[in-house]
């Protein structure tokens, strides 16, 4: 080891400064890229959930409908609550058509049913009556009070699924008569459905949704976390145009329904790699026009 | 002067620099995947919302473009029986890649299912996206209760002898039995000769030109009111005058000669429904030379807005045509289907023929109307279905609008 010297103080602090500068340097690129890499997760998830509730919300909400009884007048709407953070509405599941030879208490459509998917004993359906063939303005849908699905019937040869049910009822003690019936009419079913700006046990506001119609008991997050204070907001318009009240409207005035969402990332963001001191924003604004609010 | 040995080196440069480039390309790589992620999920999202647009541009196309006729021609669909009206694909102007096809199926004698199938097409023609629309439809056509070759509240002026009144249900001349429902043999689609809601005008020597089933004539007939003119069931004579394609016959104007219109600029010419003045063909070829075959399968509704209508020296057409005020008919004027006129009728000349129904209302003038010269009206229910047929449109349901994917 004779004739081997070693390095002087000032040589190793020379080299442990150096290396330290560049690996500062490192850390702060590393660091910075982390932040940008976390951020844009961020800001893809939020993006995401914002998307999710534009796109979700008008497919369920653009089939809504509305009928009104010929005999009575009174309107029935598929949208039974509104509010400005609040919409409780008939969710169309499905559609089918009827064949084989019913009765007053079966009803039988062909499979496989149209749509999202196939009836449940806890869905809402609905009859297409005819009553005169000679004119459309009698047309009324109906009620149907179904009391057992039978998902293995037939009609011939076809495969079918059987309504069991009480006796279509037209109006008030007026049962609709068989001969105001005419077989391949639709069926329509629907699950009641309530959608709301709401705070999860997370303690951040979410997307909720419940379904009515299997009698969940809460709501449960579908998108999110929204802003707290506007991150859902429900605009009403009629048939005019005219931006309506919801505490002072009536359902069945509603022709299109406007759907702002705000969306927030669950954690403060910094696209620039700066040391995020803020949440992440972004909107969205949908207009839904209500496809079935024509009477005929 | 020192020399360093590099053999004994034991530096950890080398692997502080990979170990730097497998962080930083790793944090580069993630970058790069949630971009990746977001950029795909945004086209999908664009592309199934093309899908979408094709798919409800598909229903419209098909509710604008296909007539009733074209709907009633097809059987009720089942399985043993699944035949549908396939109108084919067409391609979205602008956008080679996002194409419709669209389909109708009869449901029953009334409904119809309109389907549409939007898709968006990715490199190769390979389908990215599509969007299946369902629209229910059902024909809405007047109801127009006729039960009788005329049908006034006024009555008829009869001057000489020379017309024919036939409550006997017939084809128009030269019209083809394969057009029409069979005609029955014996009485129970004919129909009485005049009806009115107060006298005919019609004396014993005028019965002789008339003919009808029961009776040739019924006077003060109380089902005859005005609502007989006004309401049709899913029209009334307002909503049926301001039907989209009616062509209007604005003020008090004569028309001489008008006839079917063909578009020449067509290779086969067709007929050219957009010409005001082009009523459809009634005649039949053959044997009537000269006949428009392109428009024999044309019924117009035509709406004359002025206080009188003329014409003269020839025309013809087939249809509805419906009269505000009053309607003369000057000589030659040949019709197949419905007439209808708020005020008074006028026929004089020679050789008019109207082969369907007619009614007039009358109730606003004093004067009554008059039948002379040599005059031909025959009750016709297939010229009144055809012409009700032409008149009828396709009807979106409500709640008949659905997305089955």
């Amino acid at each position: 080891m004779r004739g081997r010297r070693g390095f002087t103080l000032f040589e190793l602090m020379l080299v442990i400064g150096v290396l330290s500068l560049a690996i500062a340097a490192i850390t702060q690129v590393l660091v910075a890229g982390l932040r940008v890499s976390r951020s844009q997760m961020e800001q893809a998830d939020m993006q995401a959930n914002v998307r999710l509730t534009g796109l979700m919300l008008p497919l369920e909400l653009r089939e809504i409908g509305y009928d009104s009884n010929i005999t009575t007048g009174a309107i029935t709407s598929d949208i039974e609550v509104i509010g400005p953070t609040y919409l409780q509405f008939r969710a169309m599941r499905g559609l089918g058509v009827t064949c084989g030879t019913p009765t007053l208490n079966s009803f039988r459509i062909r499979k496989p049913a149209m749509g999202f998917r196939a009836p449940l004993l806890t869905d809402g359906f609905m009859l297409y009556v005819e009553s005169d063939p000679n004119t459309w303005l009698d047309d009324q849908w109906v009620p149907l009070t179904v009391t057992d699905i039978n998902y293995n019937s037939t009609c011939g040869a076809d495969e079918a699924i059987e309504l069991t049910t009480a006796t279509p009822v037209m109006a008030p003690g007026v049962n609709m008569a068989l001969s105001q019936y005419f077989v391949g009419g639709p069926v329509r079913y629907y699950e009641r459905m309530a959608v709301v700006l709401y705070t999860e046990t997370d303690g951040q506001p979410y997307l909720g949704a419940r379904s009515l119609s299997l009698s969940e008991p809460g709501f449960r997050p579908v998108a999110g976390p929204l802003d707290p204070g506007i991150g859902l907001r429900f605009q009403y318009y009629n048939r005019a145009g005219v931006l309506l009240d919801p505490t002072a409207t009536q359902p069945r005035e509603v022709r299109a329904v406007d759907i702002q969402v705000v969306g927030l990332s669950r954690q403060p963001i910094s696209l620039a790699g700066t040391v995020p001191i803020a949440k992440g924003v972004v909107a969205t604004r949908t207009r839904v026009a209500l496809r079935n609010t024509l009477r005929h | 002067m020192r020399r360093f040995s590099v053999r004994n080196e034991q530096g950890i440069a080398l692997v502080l620099t990979v170990f730097a480039l497998v962080v930083i390309g790793a944090v580069v790589a993630g970058t790069f995947f949630v971009g990746r992620v977001e950029q795909t999920t945004g086209y999908s999202t664009v592309w199934s919302r093309q899908a979408g647009e094709a798919a409800e541009t598909g229903l419209t196309w098909t509710m604008t473009n296909v007539e009733a006729p074209t709907y009633l021609a097809i059987p009720v669909w089942s399985p043993a029986t699944p035949s549908e009206l396939d109108l084919g694909s067409r391609t979205v102007a602008g956008m080679p890649h996002v194409s419709y096809s669209s389909r109708i199926r009869r449901l029953n004698q009334t409904l119809f299912q309109v389907t549409a199938v939007g898709t968006r097409r990715g490199t190769g023609g390979r389908i990215i996206a599509s969007e299946t629309l369902v629209q229910l439809v059902r024909l809405a056509k007047p109801t127009i209760g006729v039960n009788a070759a005329i049908t006034v509240q006024d009555p008829i002026k009869f001057n000489g002898n020379a017309f024919s009144i036939s409550g006997m249900n017939a084809l128009p001349p030269q019209w083809l039995p394969a057009e029409c429902a069979a005609l029955d043999p014996g009485n129970s689609d004919d129909v009485v000769g005049i009806r009115s809601s107060t006298g005919t005008g019609a004396n014993s020597s005028d019965m002789n030109n008339i003919q009808g089933f029961p009776t040739k004539v019924v006077a003060n007939d109380p089902s005859v009111t005005s609502e007989t003119f006004r309401d049709f069931l899913d029209y009334t004579y307002a909503t049926l005058a301001a039907q989209p394609g009616v062509k209007v016959l604005p003020s008090t104007s004569t028309y001489n000669g008008v006839g079917p219109v063909l578009d020449l600029t067509q290779s086969p010419a067709v007929c050219n429904k957009a010409a005001a003045l082009n009523f459809g063909e009634p005649f039949r070829n053959p044997p009537t030379a000269g006949a428009v075959t392109q428009c024999q399968n044309y019924y117009p509704t035509v709406h004359g807005t002025g206080a009188s209508l003329k014409f003269a020296a020839g025309s013809r057409g087939q249809g509805i045509l419906l009269v505000d005020g009053d309607l003369e008919l000057a000589g030659g004027f040949e019709w197949s289907g419905l007439v209808i006129v708020r005020g008074q009728m006028k026929i004089n000349g020679t050789g008019n023929k109207l082969y369907g129904a007619i009614l007039t209302e009358g109730v606003d003038l004093n004067t009554s109307g008059s039948v002379s010269g040599n005059v031909e009206i025959g009750f016709s229910a297939c010229a009144i279905e055809k012409a009700v047929l032409g008149a009828a449109v396709p009807v979106p349901l409500s709640r008949g609008w659905a997305q089955v994917f």
